[in-house]
């Protein structure tokens, strides 16, 4: 079963729902407080980055170093990014939280893809393309609740 | 390895029980002790409550992913609800991240009893530090 199609096009709607909650943050950026300006970048560049950096190794799974680095690269730009907006408080936070969640989302790729790094029995080598799917359509509706929950804190 | 199931009742009945304290108390704390409160709480129960499913079934690993995960978020988030919207929100994304992380560490330590006793006894002392930093504010 050929299953990069699926994953090129979670990326694309992953890329275009960051891009959107870049744009709507820059329009109301104004109106933040300190406070919310760090939450909004930690929280939304955590979850962003750890599905991106799980769906790029699923779909490039042979060099892990190289990328592990690029990935880490990604998402400690879109963390800059988010967090440039408000301070250099919430920048700080948006770099921490982006590269550890890139870090953390290229862990989560290799263990679902090779299951004997964690120990985990050899029944797991029948079904790890089902796994692959299930994951990243699960990460995929985490990014939709928490940018969902986002935006609904404009108007809270 | 089949009492496992009592323990994470044990856990959540903790977990209500301060649950249900701090939410008599709520109007007494700051914004920056609930901030710390709901990631604590939020963290730490996620990763007791991996580790524990994932060594009760250890063949149905995405499941039990998922269920750490919607677990892990719904505690922090109603440990931050007790006092602001932004408080929701760190210990909903801290809820989270621990608790896609439980699993794995839960799957990697092979089964080992002394690590699921050092990690209740974490749970339990982090309980115990929220317990007297809220009672001492």
């Amino acid at each position: 079963m050929e299953l990069s199609p699926l994953f090129i096009m979670l990326i694309l709607v992953n890329g275009l729902m960051g891009f959107f909650f870049y744009f709507v943050m820059y329009k109301k950026r104004k109106l933040f407080a300190d406070r919310f300006g760090m939450v909004m970048a930690a929280s939304g560049s955590s979850i962003f980055c750890m599905n991106l950096a799980m769906l790029l190794h699923f779909l490039f799974p042979f060099e892990i170093g190289v990328l592990a680095i690029l990935s880490t690269v990604i998402g400690g730009g879109i963390g800059l990014l988010y967090g440039a907006l408000v301070r250099f408080q919430s920048l700080l936070a948006g770099f921490s939280h982006g590269s550890i969640g890139s870090i953390m989302g290229t862990m989560v790729g290799a263990v679902v893809e090779n299951p004997a790094l964690c120990g985990l029995p050899a029944a797991y080598f029948n079904d790890v393309e089902n796994n692959m799917i299930l994951f990243g359509l699960f990460g995929t509706g985490l990014v939709f609740a928490t940018f969902g929950l986002l935006f609904y804190s404009l108007r809270v | 390895m089949g009492y496992l199931g009592f323990l994470l009742y044990g856990n959540l009945v903790l977990i209500l029980l301060l649950y249900l304290y701090l939410y008599k108390i709520r109007k007494l704390i700051g914004f920056q002790l609930g901030m710390n409160i709901s990631m604590l709480a939020g963290g730490f129960c996620a990763i007791a409550t991996g580790v524990i499913l994932i060594y009760q079934f250890p063949l149905k690993f995405v499941i039990i992913t998922m269920i750490t995960v919607v677990i892990g978020m719904m505690i922090g988030g109603l440990f931050g609800a007790l006092f602001d919207y932004q408080t929701l929100l760190t210990g909903y994304i801290n809820g989270l991240m621990m608790g896609i992380m439980a699993p794995m560490v839960g799957a990697a330590a092979n089964t080992s009893i002394l690590f699921l006793f050092f990690i209740e006894a974490v749970f339990l002392l982090s309980l115990l530090l929220v317990f007297l930093s809220a009672k001492n504010t």
